[in-house]
C-alpha cells in the first residue's frame, strides 16, 4: 500500500488549509488597532488555494472535501505524535538530568 | 443541520481561541479568558462530541486517543521543568514525579499503537509541508505589511505642555538645570 498523488494532494492541502485556520483565528482572537490588513490577506490567500487544491483532489462536494482535507491533516498529524514526544522527552531528560547551568541574566 | 460534525469543530475553534487568547499575555484582558476556553473546549470537546459521522467519530477516537497521552505529558513536562537546575532549583522527588507521568505517557503509547508504518509518517511529513508552505506564505505577507507602513505613522513633535513636562521630569532625575 502506498501513498497517490490525490492523496498526497489532499494531505498537503490539508496542512496548508489547518495552518491558514488557524493563523485566522489567532489573527481574528489576538486583533489589535496595530493589525495591518495584509496579513491576514495572505492567510486567506493560502486558504483558497489549498481548498482549490482540496477540492480538486477528489469528486466530493466542496464542504465535505475541506472537512475531510482539515481531518486527515488532524490525523496526519497525530500519527506522528510520538516523533514529537520523543524529540521533547530527549530535551526534558538532557535538561532534567544532565545539565546544571541555570538560566541566569549572563546566559 | 447544527449537532453533527459541526459542533466538534466548534469546540476545537473555541480551544483555538482559548490558546490564542492564552498567547497574548498579560498586557491584554482578553488573556485571562484564554485557559477557561480551553478547558471548556476540550471538556466539551471530550463528553459532548454530538452526533457524528463515520468521519468525525475517527476524528473524535483519535482524539481521545492523543489527550491520554498528552495530558499526563504535558503535567510530567511541566513538572520536570519547574524542578530541573536550568529552570529552578533541583529537587529530585520532583523530578521523580514529573518523569512518572512522562513514563506513564509512553506506555500509553505502546499499549495503543503496536505498529508504526513508513505509511504513517510519509502522510505527517506531508501534513507538515503544507503547515510549512503555509508558514513561509504567511511570512512574507506580514514582512511586506509591516515594510509597505514605513514612516507614515511616525510621532508628531511634542507640544510645549509635553516639552516642558519632560524637562520637569529630566531636571528633577539628574539635577541643576537644562539651557
Amino acid at each position: 500500500m502506498s501513498i497517490g498523488f490525490q492523496e498526497a494532494k489532499m494531505l498537503f492541502s490539508g496542512g496548508c488549509l489547518l495552518f491558514s485556520s488557524l493563523a485566522l483565528i489567532h489573527f481574528a482572537s489576538s486583533y489589535n488597532i496595530h493589525n495591518r490588513s495584509l496579513s491576514f490577506t495572505s492567510a486567506i490567500a493560502v486558504g483558497i488555494a489549498a481548498f482549490y487544491l482540496a477540492s480538486s483532489s477528489n469528486d466530493l462536494d466542496k464542504m465535505t472535501s475541506l472537512e475531510l482535507a482539515i481531518s486527515s491533516a488532524i490525523l496526519g498529524l497525530l500519527e506522528i505524535l510520538p516523533i514529537f514526544l520523543a524529540a521533547i522527552t530527549l530535551l526534558l531528560f538532557r535538561i532534567s538530568l544532565l545539565t546544571n547551568r541555570s538560566v541566569d541574566a549572563s546566559s | 443541520m447544527f449537532g453533527g460534525n459541526e459542533l466538534l469543530w466548534a469546540f476545537l475553534i473555541i480551544i483555538s481561541i482559548g490558546a490564542s487568547f492564552h498567547r497574548m499575555g498579560p498586557s491584554f484582558d482578553r488573556s485571562r479568558f484564554g485557559f477557561p476556553l480551553i478547558l471548556l473546549g476540550l471538556t466539551c470537546l471530550i463528553f459532548f462530541p454530538g452526533e457524528l459521522t463515520e468521519n468525525g467519530v475517527g476524528l473524535h477516537n483519535s482524539i481521545l486517543q492523543s489527550v491520554s497521552i498528552v495530558l499526563p505529558f504535558s503535567i510530567g513536562a511541566i513538572i520536570v521543568l519547574h524542578n530541573s537546575p536550568t529552570y529552578g532549583g533541583r529537587s529530585i522527588p520532583g523530578l521523580f514525579a514529573g518523569w512518572i507521568f512522562i513514563i506513564a505517557s509512553w506506555a500509553v503509547i505502546f499499549l495503543e499503537k503496536d505498529t508504526y508504518s513508513i505509511i504513517a509518517i510519509t502522510r505527517g511529513a506531508l501534513v507538515i509541508m503544507g503547515i510549512l508552505a503555509g508558514l513561509v506564505a504567511v511570512f512574507i505577507g506580514v514582512y511586506l505589511a509591516e515594510r509597505s507602513s514605513g514612516l507614515r505613522d511616525e510621532s508628531e513633535p511634542l507640544s510645549k505642555e509635553e516639552g516642558d513636562l519632560v524637562r520637569a521630569i529630566l531636571e528633577r532625575r539628574l539635577g541643576g538645570r537644562l539651557e
